[in-house]
């Protein structure tokens, strides 16, 4: 015991001291040899966030026993947060669901999973149109793909969306009718080489720490970066912010506008970028007013485009935001500033926003106004929750609308190349946009004789019952409803699963092979390391057990063209594996199959991925992976750029290729700034913003589990202004109910917290499944992206001991 | 039993923050490399990982800490919890 403990220490110190030289010299490490302590290292990508920092894995008697940073990892450089360094304790809790359960008299009973795959597989059959699948930005890439080619290339719906709705639709929105593509042009790499960042109501200090940790790091070096922070309340990150810029909430298309304003008005623009590379568009009135007005809406002039910006002056800007107009002066002033590098990031704040496609467009307008783009170090980003968000739910298309590789489901062209490389026949994708995440959840709470068309309804890695908004009317509404079906892949008991008919044990992280796609275009690969336990599966293998069921009961679905199951995969050597029997399905590497597949529709948008064996190589690659004229393949850090992207045309410098109106550019919009969908009033005098904590991921199901994080951070509370409370006579600790026109909740005050929420705002962290601030929220949704605004509605408290 | 490995980043490369560490019994303080330092630390728990953690954060001349690798090969089991509602 005694020398185990000495090689345990050694082994930590030697993992600190590489990182320390390898920052000192700002190198990468060589990789570690191999040890000969029983422990065996594998690489894989963090389970929690959308950073997509890279973990050293040791495994021992089929059991994680160690983790660490990984230096050869360009994402975290070695290093990790709170949760990454415990996130193999997440495969741990002490009530992991080991087999699959049925819900009989009200109660959850084992069965076997011949009975739970021929009990989904009758309930598909009874009625395909009224089935859906509700999927995540946690799915791996090959999972996500095999859900989607299930229902749309499958049963001919497009029932299907995933749980990134909820965190990301409105940055997709941003991005397809800016640059015509989704996802980000800029990297990580611009946090090394920016001299400003400007973080828009995004607390990465907390919420992506490593990547902050990235910022900090440069700071220690002696460089200067400027860190703005504009929030609703002041965080950990306005700590470390130079400036802190705080605003009425849903007042940030107000700033923009300001900054474009000035940036016209002081003729501090960049004409030269502007006029080679953007054209401008307005945000129709009625967004949905045509089939192209969400993504093109309506053109207009520069001429038009500064008229409508005239009334944003600095004053009119400090009257609707509360932030003081030098300091939107100051603001503009940067960006009227060609000699320094500006990254903006922003997650949340912007994204769950009842305008949150227009707050998207507005960050983008500002950059490219003012040529702050296509540098290094110059560029808008977007940040994402999930590890998968941008990997599975964006790029494999797991969204109602959306087919693989940026395709569409309304694009006749899209349907018909999607059908020839499913090998499916023409005419299988249903030509209709399914139902998104709201309407789906609200369809599936309706009684069927009211128009609730959704009948059976399959989650898999995710938890819906505590993260939806407006509780009460979305997810709960269920119970006591004999005829609705729910089915949850899970690998704990969650608030989902306490409404579930039919529960199904998963594997989780390296109990399976896997691949993530991060923030920042990184494809990522890892290798199953340890079994799951008790007889928990793979998701995707339940997925594919389900299809071959159907192939077996004769639905038509789930044969190709060819008379084939749809799911017919071949090994190395060529040779077809009954997948979909358990026992065979590690009989040759099922992601890497499913992987190769999907490869071939990321050409399209130029999203091009390399083989999976390059993956497996690589700490994640960034997308357009380019094979060169040697045969290596070469991964893009800039896109649009000339100097770092492929696809861009010699002597163009900067070409938006997939551009909405056709010719190279993108496009500056303009939106108004409006008012939430619901604000503070005299029966409801608060704003209620809700959001995460650095010690717990989303819901919390996994890391409530992990001791270290649960003690750390063991419940959920509600922040307030201490003025608030004192006026009310509130202190610190005491139980006090908050209520909405949802729901109310009693849970505990912390005043002069973590958080600092300023005078008639209160902010509640949506980790805890005990106190769910989501029967709360407001569930208004984004017209163009269907993301609800979960940052936004109006409350009120009282002491417990007086509330009705 | 828990052993850390920790980046602690220093303001400036100082003996006596080096020498405070290095006389703490449940730490292990490796060669500094300019301004950042590799420090093992051995905790009986969580409770007193925290701990220690905090008293290093609190030094003078420490500006910041990183972990960077972890080992629980010997997690005390009674100490998971699975919450319930």
């Amino acid at each position: 015991m005694i020398q185990r403990r000495e090689f345990n220490k050694l082994a930590a110190l030697a993992a600190a001291s590489a990182a320390a030289q390898a920052r000192a010299q700002q190198s990468s490490p060589a990789p570690k040899p191999a040890t000969n302590d029983g422990i065996t290292w594998d690489k894989a990508p963090c389970r929690f966030c959308g950073t997509g920092c890279h973990v050293r894995v040791g495994v021992k008697n089929d059991r994680v026993v160690a983790i660490e940073g990984d230096q050869l990892a360009e994402v975290n450089k070695g290093l990790l947060c709170v949760k990454g360094y415990h996130v193999g304790l997440a495969l741990y809790g002490k009530d992991r669901l080991t087999q699959p359960l049925l819900r009989r008299n009200g109660v959850l009973e084992p069965i076997s999973w011949e009975e739970a795959i021929e009990t989904i597989s009758q309930k598909i059959m009874a009625a395909p149109e009224q089935f859906a699948i509700y999927g995540s930005g946690q799915w791996t890439i090959p999972e996500g793909y095999a859900a989607n080619k299930f229902i749309k290339g499958g049963l001919g719906s497009n029932h299907i969306d995933p749980n990134a709705r909820l965190c990301m639709a409105s940055a997709v929105t941003g991005f397809l009718s800016v640059y015509g593509v989704d996802e980000p042009a800029g990297c990580y790499d611009d946090l090394d080489k920016c001299d400003v960042l400007i973080m828009w109501g995004n607390n990465m200090a907390e919420m992506h720490p490593v990547l902050f940790s990235r910022v900090m790091d440069r700071r220690t070096r002696g460089e200067k970066v400027t860190i703005i922070d504009l929030g609703t309340r002041r965080t950990r990150t306005t700590e470390f912010s130079d400036h802190y810029l705080e605003f009425r909430p849903h007042s940030d298309l107000a700033i923009m506008n300001g900054i474009a304003h000035l940036l016209i008005k002081q003729n501090a623009f960049d004409p030269k970028f502007v006029e080679r590379f953007c054209n401008f568009r307005k945000a129709p009135k009625d967004p949905l007013a045509t089939p192209s007005a969400p993504l093109h809406g309506d053109a207009m002039s520069f001429e038009d485009y500064k008229a409508a910006l005239e009334p944003y002056t600095p004053e009119l800007v400090e009257k609707l935001s509360g932030v003081p107009a030098e300091q939107i002066r100051m603001l503009a002033g940067l960006f009227a500033n060609k000699d320094i590098r500006i990254t903006s990031t922003w997650c949340m704040g912007f994204n769950q926003h009842s305008r949150g496609t227009n707050a998207n467009r507005l960050c983008h307008g500002i950059h490219l106004l003012s040529g702050h783009f296509g540098r290094p170090g110059d560029a808008p980003t977007s940040l994402t929750g999930q590890p998968s968000a941008c990997g599975t739910a964006r790029e494999v298309g797991t969204m109602c609308h959306f087919l693989p590789g940026g395709r569409l489901i309304l694009n006749p062209e899209h349907r018909k190349e999607t059908e020839t490389i499913w090998n499916v026949p023409e005419g299988r994708i249903n030509p209709k946009i399914g139902h998104h995440t709201v309407l789906m959840w609200e369809k599936f709470c309706t009684p069927a004789d009211k128009g609730g068309d959704i009948r059976t309804l399959w989650v898999q890695v995710t938890n819906p019952g505590q993260s939806l908004p407006n509780l009460h009317k979305l997810f709960k509404a269920k119970a006591g409803q004999p005829d609705k079906f729910l089915i949850v892949s899970d690998v704990y008991r969650t608030a989902t699963t306490e409404l579930a008919d039919l529960v199904l044990p998963s594997a989780m992280w390296v109990e399976k092979n896997g691949m993530f796609g991060n923030s920042e275009r990184r494809t990522q690969q890892w290798f199953r390391m340890v079994k799951p336990p008790g007889d928990a599966r793979d998701d995707a293998w339940q997925m594919i057990a389900v299809a071959r069921r159907l192939h077996d009961l004769g639905h038509a679905g789930m044969k190709d063209k060819d008379g084939r199951f749809l799911f017919t995969l071949k090994n190395d050597k060529g040779e077809e594996v009954p997948v979909w029997e358990w026992p065979r399905y590690y009989d040759m590497n099922v992601d890497k199959a499913l992987f190769e597949e999907y490869r071939a529709f990321s050409r399209y948008k130029h999203k091009d991925l390399a083989p999976y064996d390059e993956y497996v190589k690589a700490r994640g690659l960034r997308w357009p992976v380019v094979q060169q004229q040697d045969g290596t393949w070469r991964e893009t850090k800039f896109r649009f750029s000339e100097f770092d992207d492929p696809y861009v045309k010699k002597g163009a410098e900067i070409q938006f290729y997939h551009s909405v109106t056709k010719d190279d550019k993108a496009l500056i919009w303009f939106a108004p700034a409006e008012k939430a969908a619901e604000e503070p009033d005299a029966d409801f005098p608060f704003w209620l913003c809700t959001g995460r904590v650095l010690e717990h991921w989303h819901t919390g199901s996994m890391t409530r589990r992990i001791p270290q994080l649960h003690a750390a951070m063991p419940h959920s509370y509600v922040e307030m202004h201490p003025e608030d409370a004192r006026e009310r006579g509130l202190a610190n600790g005491e139980t006090i109910v908050v209520k909405t026109r949802r729901g109310e909740l009693r849970l505990p005050v912390w005043i002069d917290g973590r958080g600092h929420p300023p005078r008639g705002s209160l902010f509640i962290p949506f980790f805890d499944e005990r106190l769910m601030c989501n029967d709360l929220t407001l569930g208004e949704v984004d017209p163009i992206s269907k993301e609800p605004d979960y940052k936004k509605c109006a409350a009120t408290v009282a002491r417990a001991s007086s509330a009705p | 039993m828990l052993t850390v490995g920790l980046l602690v980043i220093l303001d400036s490369p100082s003996p006596h923050v080096m020498d405070r560490l290095r006389a703490h019994p449940a730490m292990t303080v490796g060669e500094v490399a300019d301004r950042w330092l590799p420090v093992a630390v051995e905790a009986d728990d969580d409770e007193s990982c925290r701990e220690y953690h905090d008293w290093i954060a609190a030094q003078p001349g420490v500006a910041f800490i990183d972990v960077v690798h972890v080992n629980f090969e010997e997690p005390d089991a009674d100490s998971n919890p699975s919450p319930s509602p």
